[in-house]
């Protein structure tokens, strides 16, 4: 059999276990082994599935994919995300749309500390939806604002994705944080651009209270407020960006940090730490078991050459890149709405960035093109993570409200991605001058 | 029953989490104000992120937190999305059987050879045999929901069977 039928036949195979609705990461495995028995027998073939197991999951940097889940559970119900809230309503409420803005606002920097948008999402949302469902907001608004904000938890270091991204591809996960912070800055600044203006159009959309503009004195208060969000922002990047320890550390420190808070607020019940440890192992198992035989399937990728052979062809085609670039692009879009992008993710990575780098783009600022991508994914139907979170917490609230309050802030996603493909040093310029001292 | 081992295991790899916490934690401290660095700490931690991973298999699978695809068979009529289900069901545990099989080999190997870990010479068996452990509490958990889903196919109006517990 030659390498290309084989490659052709282990895709196909994966994507019928696909469709038949085998789990991903058994689906993934499958085919891999099968792969492995044909190409190198049952003894040699098989041992390296040992081997890749034990290096994935006993790798130092995916420590901190459970410790930034852990964290966030810890978060949830400590009341730092009702101080945040208040905090940021009070100083952006003169705004149109004040409230909407204060949930951009506060996801952003909620995002600063949590290396999940699912958790930014219900974190704030738990306490932003109730405010603004009682001055009777429009509802899509609401949705929208809040279900976008939450995608920045992980463009907006730190980021489980960009962990994840930076061991599949040796990238260093330091500078694709610095990378991730620009680009943040300026899509939660279009969201909140766009709010405002939604919010002049559409006046009644958004209607406006006078106890929402807090005084001097509240103003001042607000610092307090937001006091255990700094300190945790110092303690997960600061340390980080002075380069006293690793991510995974920042990670670990966080963690430690939200305990002692928590218990400060007397949350820390036996009951929440239960909840944290249940959420925190079942994300765990599920994305490392994906890696993981994602990992065995890209081995055999690897072995017949498929990442070399496409690259030849690529080339082969003669495109410029920016035709390159919108063809992959688009093919991300339209494959995210069969499969959870993350997922695809890793499972598309080993094959696409060597063709990435191999064509000269940078690898840092793919990673975050690759972020962008995952936010748009968790705000489309029919799988987007955000959508759920969301509209589990607004009672009421529609599939079609979900998805004409979030189509806005996909069609600004799609316009950062133009941005940094014509300026790349949005994302690029910050890990330079990191790298540069 | 089952759902009480899968739980407890779950439980335990959060233990794992916080003792992951704490270590590093103390080995940050250590290092920075005293200039000590708690060099096993390293390696502590990545052998309890297996455990961390592999305990939580089983209740990730209970609670349906594996990601599947169910854009197609949702249009199926719900007797053939019964018996697919029974399929991949069992496609996944013959697979897991390999894989409990060589991960165990794995583990079994680096006994015989006295492998240890670079730095503070642990022995590797330990950690390693967990992951065989774990999936094979998975497959136990996944043989339990095939023995219920070609239970279910005997009535005339079989479904696919929901997971069996509803995250916390």
């Amino acid at each position: 059999m030659s390498e290309a039928l084989l490659g052709t036949l282990l895709m196909a195979g994966m994507f019928v276990l696909f469709a038949m609705g085998v789990e991903i990461s058994l689906a993934l495995g499958i085919v891999g082994i099968a792969g492995l028995l044909y190409l190198k027998g049952w003894t040699i073939g098989l041992g390296v599935v040992g081997s890749i197991a034990w290096t994935n999951a006993s790798s130092f940097s995916f420590i901190a994919v459970p410790l930034f889940v852990f964290m966030s559970g810890i978060l949830l119900h400590s009341g730092i995300g009702r101080g945040l809230y208040t905090a940021v309503a009070r100083w952006v409420s003169f705004l149109p749309g004040g409230l909407a803005v204060a949930s951009i606002f506060s996801c952003a920097i909620f995002a600063a500390i949590s290396g999940s948008s699912v958790a930014t999402a219900a974190t704030i949302g738990m306490i932003a939806i109730p405010e603004m469902e009682r001055r009777g907001y429009y509802r899509p608004l609401i949705c929208g604002s809040l279900a976008a904000g939450g995608t920045l938890g992980i463009l907006i270091p730190p980021s489980i994705p960009m962990i994840i991204y930076g061991v599949m591809t040796e990238t260093s996960i330091g500078h694709l944080y610095m990378a991730g912070i620009v680009p943040g800055i300026v899509l939660a600044l279009l969201f909140a651009a766009f709010v405002v203006a939604y919010a002049m159009v559409w006046p009644q959309h958004a209607p406006r209270a006078a106890e929402d503009r807090g005084t001097f004195v509240e103003k001042l208060r607000s610092f307090y407020e937001v006091a255990p969000v700094a300190l945790l922002i110092i303690v997960v990047l600061g340390s980080m960006y002075v380069g006293i320890v690793t991510p995974t550390e920042a990670a670990a420190l966080g963690s430690f940090v939200s305990l002692i808070l928590a218990a400060l607020a007397r949350k820390l019940t036996w009951r929440t730490l239960r909840d944290a440890f249940h959420s925190t192992v079942r994300t765990t198992s599920m994305v490392m078991l994906i890696i993981v035989f994602a990992s065995v399937f890209s081995h055999v990728i690897a072995l017949i050459g498929a990442p070399r052979a496409l690259f030849e062809m690529v080339v082969g085609l003669g495109m410029p890149k920016w035709a390159f670039f919108t063809a992959v692009f688009a093919f991300l879009l339209v494959i995210a709405y069969a499969l959870e992008e993350l997922s695809v993710m890793i499972i598309i990575l080993p094959i696409l960035f060597p063709l990435i780098t191999g064509l000269g783009f940078d690898p840092i600022w793919f990673g975050i093109i690759m972020i962008v991508w995952l936010e748009i994914g968790l705000i489309t139907p029919p799988v987007g993570l955000n959508l759920f979170v969301i509209q589990g917490l607004t009672p009421g609230a529609t599939a079609r409200d979900m998805t004409i309050g979030t189509t806005p802030y996909v069609l600004l996603m799609i316009v950062l991605v133009a941005l940094l493909f014509f300026v790349p040093d949005l994302a690029l310029w910050l890990p330079k001058q990191m790298m540069g001292r | 029953m089952i759902g009480r081992v899968a739980r407890s295991a779950a439980t335990l790899a959060g233990l794992a989490v916080l003792a992951i916490v704490v270590l590093i934690t103390y080995d940050v401290l250590m290092r920075f104000f005293f200039d000590q660095p708690q060099l096993f700490v390293d390696e502590a931690a990545s052998f309890l992120e297996v455990v961390v991973i592999f305990g939580g298999l089983a209740y990730a699978f209970r609670t349906g937190t594996h990601v599947r695809v169910d854009l197609l068979t949702t249009h199926l009529p719900r007797r053939a999305r019964a018996r697919l289900r029974a399929l991949a069901l069992g496609l996944g545990l013959v697979f897991l059987a390999i894989v409990i099989w060589t991960t165990a080999q794995s583990a079994l190997t680096a006994y015989r050879y006295g492998r240890v870990s670079a730095v503070m010479l642990y022995p590797l068996w330990a950690p390693m045999l967990v992951i065989p452990l774990g999936l094979a509490l998975l497959a136990v958990v996944m043989l339990i929901a095939l023995t219920a889903q070609l239970r279910a196919l005997r009535s005339p109006k079989a479904d696919e069977l929901p997971p069996p517990e509803a995250a916390e």
